[in-house]
């Protein structure tokens, strides 16, 4: 059963639709009496990442996130700002984040021919391996962002992708913490694909 | 590897039904939006523009219900635009799963609307859309808001200006002369504006054939195109069928 936080940021709806597609049961609640024996959470996110951290603090997910985490049969999938807040800080905002994942968030550089937000299919290449992109071939998937995961120590299993010439982490896995910057839940059959995968973690 | 561009199918709503103009004007019926989501699902499209051009009527709150059917049941992202005036509906139309706001005519009677609807929802989701018009004595390229009823008094310019200061996630260029005629998109619109733009641009309007996005790709990176007619009717007598690019003729087009 995947518990798919609702902390009013995100398409709960659509990535519930792509877990009922492939039959995997799972529920959305914003409730941490409902969600305190569920061991594996997907943690969703469209919009910024100072509004991110309000918003889990207001319902205290923020700390119910941090504890839960520490127990090593609890897994975490976030996706996008979902991801971005697992990191430490971001150039985006002032908040500090939950600082599960060591890293930081940064803001693309100008590039003359690659305008910011990077937004559309882009490919993502693995160099370590996350169990997440298992038999998916040439994984490629919707990006919608102006900012990325940056430093993060080599314990941290990494993904890249490329927006112009520049190589940039698209998605993370550290011990049982999975974070992705693109949206599965939008990327059709490579996300689907994505989603079953974590599913059978 | 250059990146392979967006091809959108575009969506025009009026109040529940699929429909299509010319120049916007002419509509006609074209069908279920939902099937025609269904359908592209299926043909795994990059992504998906709705327009609903009944909601931006005064007083009219976007079509909510529709619009989460639509969200539900997109399996690509989506971007909604129709009607928006407040933050408060932007916020409650992307929790259904929409990933961008498309805004138009919202702008003029708030300035700072692409500012302050940005950071609720991330300059990412902030998509401004722009209706033009090509005024032969002028030479110039006018705005119209409020489906091409109104005209923007001020230069084209102008009105860019100030919303690029506001850091959209994106601009749409919908043309009105092109608009329903497949006629191929109106080029001179990277000519006067690419360049005074930082974030990705959508063409919209008169999309016809694979080449000239191809030969426009070529020249200008990060624009996607917006397709209507092209991909929701077929032949002289304008037939409906939704139809899109395959993978292979993409590769084909655009890897090449």
């Amino acid at each position: 059963m995947i518990c798919i936080i609702d902390y009013g940021l995100g398409n709960v709806t659509a990535i519930k639709n792509a877990l009922d597609f492939l039959n995997v049961k799972s529920f959305i609640s914003s409730n941490i009496e409902d969600i305190q024996n569920i061991s594996k959470f997907i943690l969703p996110g469209v919009g910024t990442f100072d509004d991110a951290m309000n918003k889990l603090k207001k319902n205290n997910l923020d700390n119910f996130i941090k504890t839960k985490i520490k127990d090593k049969n609890t897994t975490l999938l976030g996706i996008c700002v979902g991801m971005q807040v697992l990191a430490n800080t971001s150039e985006e905002g002032n908040s500090k984040g939950l600082g599960l994942i060591d890293g930081d968030l940064v803001k693309f550089n100008y590039q003359k021919n690659n305008k910011i937000p990077h937004l559309g299919w882009n490919f993502v290449y693995e160099k370590d391996n996350i169990k997440l992109f298992d038999n998916i071939d040439d994984p490629k998937f919707y990006f919608l962002h102006s900012y990325y995961i940056k430093n993060t120590n080599l314990k941290t299993n990494v993904s890249f992708s490329k927006f112009g010439e520049f190589e940039f982490i698209a998605a993370v896995n550290y011990k049982n913490i999975f974070g992705v910057q693109f949206h599965p839940e939008k990327s059709h059959d490579y996300g689907l694909k994505l989603f079953k995968n974590f599913a059978k973690l | 590897m250059r990146p392979i561009p967006r091809i959108i199918p575009c969506l025009l709503i009026n109040e529940n039904h699929l429909v299509k103009t010319i120049n916007f004007q002419n509509e006609i019926y074209v069908g279920d939006p939902i099937n025609a989501i269904k359908i592209f699902n299926e043909k795994e499209v990059d992504e998906i523009l709705v327009i609903d051009i009944s909601a931006s009527k005064i007083e009219k709150e976007p079509n909510f219900d529709l619009i989460s059917k639509i969200a539900r049941e997109c399996r690509m992202p989506l971007c909604y635009s129709g009607g928006i005036k407040n933050i408060s509906q932007a916020q409650t139309i992307i929790h259904f799963g929409v990933e961008k706001i498309g805004i138009s005519s919202a702008i003029l009677s708030n300035e700072r609307f692409v500012s302050s609807l940005a950071n609720e929802i991330g300059n990412q989701s902030v998509a401004v859309i722009l209706d033009l018009k090509y005024d032969d004595n002028d030479k110039k390229f006018k705005i119209f808001f409020n489906n091409g009823r109104t005209k923007y008094h001020n230069n084209a310019d102008d009105f860019l200006n100030k919303i690029l200061l506001q850091q959209p996630g994106e601009i749409i260029f919908n043309s009105i002369d092109r608009d329903g005629t497949l006629m191929g998109y109106d080029e001179r619109i990277l000519e006067t504006f690419y360049n005074k733009i930082n974030c990705p641009i959508t063409l919209l309007g008169g999309a016809n054939t694979y080449d000239q996005m191809k030969s426009i790709a070529e020249k200008y990176s990060s624009v996607g195109f917006g397709v209507g007619s092209k991909f929701t009717l077929n032949g002289k007598f304008k037939a409906v069928l939704i139809s899109y690019i395959s993978k292979n003729e993409k590769y084909e087009f655009f890897e090449s």
